[in-house]
C-alpha cells in the first residue's frame, strides 16, 4: 500500500495538508486488527459510556497551560463527574447526571445557581453523540495513521478527522490501543494547525467490581415551571452543510431565554434569543475566546448570540440565516 | 550600526528579558517595541526586530490588534525587499523573460478574478446574496462572500464585563447541554472559564 508509506514519512506539522491533498475517501484500516479509523472512533465512544476511570489531563491553548484531575463513574444520563483544577485558581467541577456546580475555592459560583434556574438540559443524544453516525461521514474523512503513538505510557492509535469544509475543525485523536480509550486530543484549524490540545498524563481504569467511588453530592436543580414562553420560534434559511437543530428548549437565565442546539455530530454551535434589555450590554459581532467563537445581532426587539467550538464564519453564517416567526 | 540582529537585540533585549521573565507583556510594552524598531535605520533591522515582536505577541497573545499591525507592516516591507531583489535579478535579462514573467502574472490575477467566487474567495462583479449592510464596513475585508470570508485588520478589544458574563454563562449551558456525549467538554468548561477567576482575560470582542 503506497499511500501509507508516505505518510510515515511525513512529519506532523505537514500531516494535514498533506491528508487534504490525497482527496476524499481515503480511510485506512489497521493491518493488525482490520479496523478502520470509523471503527476505532465507534469504539472511543462506547468506551466513554461504558467505563469508570480517574486520571489527570493536561489542557493547552497558546500559552495557557492547565493540569486537571478528572474521576468518571458511569451511570445513567451520562454518568457523574469530578473535576478539579490542580494549577491557577482551585475551581472544582461537579457532576451528576443532568446536575452540574461549579465550586470556586471551595463555595459554589453565582454561575451555576443561574444555570440552576435552567430548565432544558436535554437528554444524552442517544444515536448521535453516543453512536456513530454515518452522516458524519458526509462531513469529515476518518484517517487510521499507520504508525502507533504513545501517551501517558499506554500504546495509542492515532486517527484524524478532516472536514469536509472550512466551516468545522478537525482532530487528531490518540486513542488506546487496546481498549479504545482517548488518550489524546488535538483540535485543527482548517490548515492543520493544533489550536489546542489535551492529553491524560496518568489515566487508570476500573472495573465495575474495583470501583468503590461514590457520586458527588450535587444539589437538585431547581425546576420552575413558570417559564414564560416570550421568545418566538426560530427557523434557519441555510445552515452549514450537516448542521441539525438537536434541541430546541427556553429557560430562565434568569430571563427568558430560548436555545438551540445546532450540531453536525462532532461540533456543535448553540443559538440563544433573548429579548433586547434598554440598559444591558449585549454581544453585537464577533468575539472569540480560543477556540470557542461567539456572534452576535439584533433582531427587531430580539437579540441572537451563537456560540460554539466552530470557525468564526459558521457562528456568523448561523446568525445571519436565522428567522424569527414574530407574531404582530 | 551593527548587524541587523545586533541592533534589535540592543533595541529590545531589556523589554524581551523583562518579557520573558515575568510572562507579560502590556499595551505599552509593545507599542515601545514598535516605536524602537519602527524608528531603527536598516530595513534588515526592522524586519529583524519585527520578527521577533511578532513571536513575542503571538506567544504571549497580547493585543492582537498590536499584532497585526505589526505583521502588515513587516509583510510590506517584506515585499518591497523582494521586488528589488527580482528586479536586480532581471536587469539585463532578454525580452522574452519579462514577458513570461508578465504573462505568468496577469494569468495569475485572471485565474484569481475569475475563479474567486468558485472558491468562495469573492470575485468581480458577483452580488452577495444576503443582507451585507452589517459586515460592509471599512475594517472587514470581503467582497461576495464577506459572510464567510476573512476579516482583516480588526480592532480587537476587551469586551464589558456585562457581556463577558454573559458569554460565559452561555458558553456553560452550552457545554452543559452536551451532557457529556461529547468528548472531554467538561475539562474544557473548566479550563475556559475565566470570569469565575476573576480574570479579565479571555473574550475578545469584534468592534
Amino acid at each position: 500500500m503506497a499511500a501509507p508509506s508516505l505518510i510515515t514519512r511525513v512529519r506532523a506539522g505537514g500531516l494535514f495538508l498533506t491528508l487534504l491533498a490525497l482527496g476524499p475517501g481515503v480511510a485506512f484500516a489497521s493491518a493488525t486488527t482490520g479496523r478502520s479509523a470509523e471503527g476505532y472512533f465507534l469504539r472511543m465512544q462506547k468506551m466513554l459510556f461504558t467505563v469508570n476511570y480517574r486520571g489527570i489531563i493536561v489542557f493547552q491553548h497558546n500559552t495557557m497551560l492547565k493540569a486537571i484531575a478528572i474521576t468518571h463513574g458511569e451511570a445513567r444520563f451520562g454518568g457523574w463527574e469530578r473535576i478539579s483544577t490542580l494549577n491557577g485558581p482551585p475551581r472544582e467541577l461537579l457532576k451528576n447526571g443532568h446536575r452540574l456546580e461549579l465550586l470556586f475555592e471551595g463555595h459554589p459560583i453565582r454561575l451555576m445557581h443561574v444555570l440552576a434556574h435552567y430548565t432544558g438540559l436535554p437528554q444524552n443524544w442517544v444515536g448521535f453523540g453516543g453512536h456513530f453516525s454515518h452522516a458524519l461521514l458526509r462531513e469529515y474523512r476518518f484517517f487510521l495513521l499507520p504508525k502507533l503513538g504513545r501517551v501517558a505510557d499506554h500504546s495509542a492509535r492515532i486517527i484524524l478527522i478532516r472536514p469536509q469544509d472550512r466551516f468545522r475543525y478537525g482532530y487528531r485523536l490518540w486513542l488506546d490501543a487496546r481498549n479504545g480509550f482517548p488518550l489524546r486530543s488535538d483540535l485543527l484549524n482548517s490548515r492543520g494547525q493544533v489550536i489546542e490540545q489535551m492529553m491524560f498524563v496518568t489515566v487508570r481504569w476500573y472495573p465495575k467490581g474495583q470501583w468503590h467511588e461514590r457520586p458527588p453530592d450535587v444539589p437538585p436543580v431547581a425546576r420552575s415551571r413558570k417559564v414564560a414562553i416570550l421568545i418566538p420560534q426560530c427557523q434557519f434559511a441555510d445552515l452549514p452543510r450537516g448542521f441539525r437543530i438537536v434541541e430546541d428548549t427556553t429557560a430562565l437565565v434568569p430571563g427568558p431565554v430560548r436555545h438551540i442546539l445546532l450540531s453536525d455530530g462532532l461540533a456543535s454551535v448553540s443559538v440563544f434569543i433573548h429579548p433586547v434589555r434598554p440598559k444591558a450590554a449585549t454581544l453585537v459581532g464577533m468575539a472569540r475566546m480560543g477556540p470557542v467563537t461567539a456572534f452576535g445581532k439584533d433582531l427587531g426587539p430580539f437579540s441572537l448570540i451563537a456560540i460554539g467550538e466552530v470557525p468564526p464564519r459558521t457562528v456568523r453564517w448561523i446568525v445571519d440565516q436565522a428567522r424569527l416567526k414574530i407574531k404582530p | 550600526m551593527g548587524s541587523g540582529k545586533s541592533d534589535c537585540d540592543a533595541v529590545t533585549g531589556i523589554e524581551l528579558a523583562s518579557v520573558f521573565l515575568d510572562g507579560e507583556l502590556d499595551e505599552e510594552g509593545c507599542e515601545r517595541l514598535l516605536t524602537s524598531a519602527h524608528q531603527s535605520a536598516k530595513l534588515g533591522v526592522r524586519l529583524s526586530c519585527y520578527g521577533l515582536i511578532r513571536e513575542v505577541i503571538r506567544e504571549h497573545d497580547w493585543r492582537q490588534s498590536v499584532y497585526l499591525a505589526s505583521q502588515r507592516v513587516s509583510w510590506t516591507m517584506g515585499i518591497r525587499s523582494r521586488l528589488g531583489t527580482c528586479r536586480r535579478a532581471l536587469a539585463g535579462r532578454p525580452v522574452w523573460v519579462w514577458g513570461l514573467l508578465g504573462g505568468l502574472v496577469a494569468g495569475s490575477l485572471a485565474a484569481v478574478l475569475l475563479l474567486g467566487p468558485v472558491r468562495g474567495f469573492g470575485g468581480l462583479g458577483v452580488a452577495p446574496t444576503h443582507d451585507r449592510s452589517v459586515y460592509n464596513r471599512p475594517w472587514v475585508w470581503g467582497r461576495a462572500s464577506s459572510q464567510y470570508g476573512q476579516v482583516r485588520s480588526v480592532a480587537w478589544n476587551a469586551p464589558s464585563s456585562a457581556v463577558r458574563q454573559q458569554l460565559e454563562v452561555y458558553w456553560m449551558i452550552h457545554a452543559a447541554s452536551l451532557s457529556g456525549s461529547q468528548m472531554m467538554v467538561y475539562p474544557r468548561m473548566a479550563a475556559h472559564n475565566y470570569t469565575v477567576a476573576g480574570r479579565k482575560q479571555g473574550w475578545r470582542h469584534h468592534r
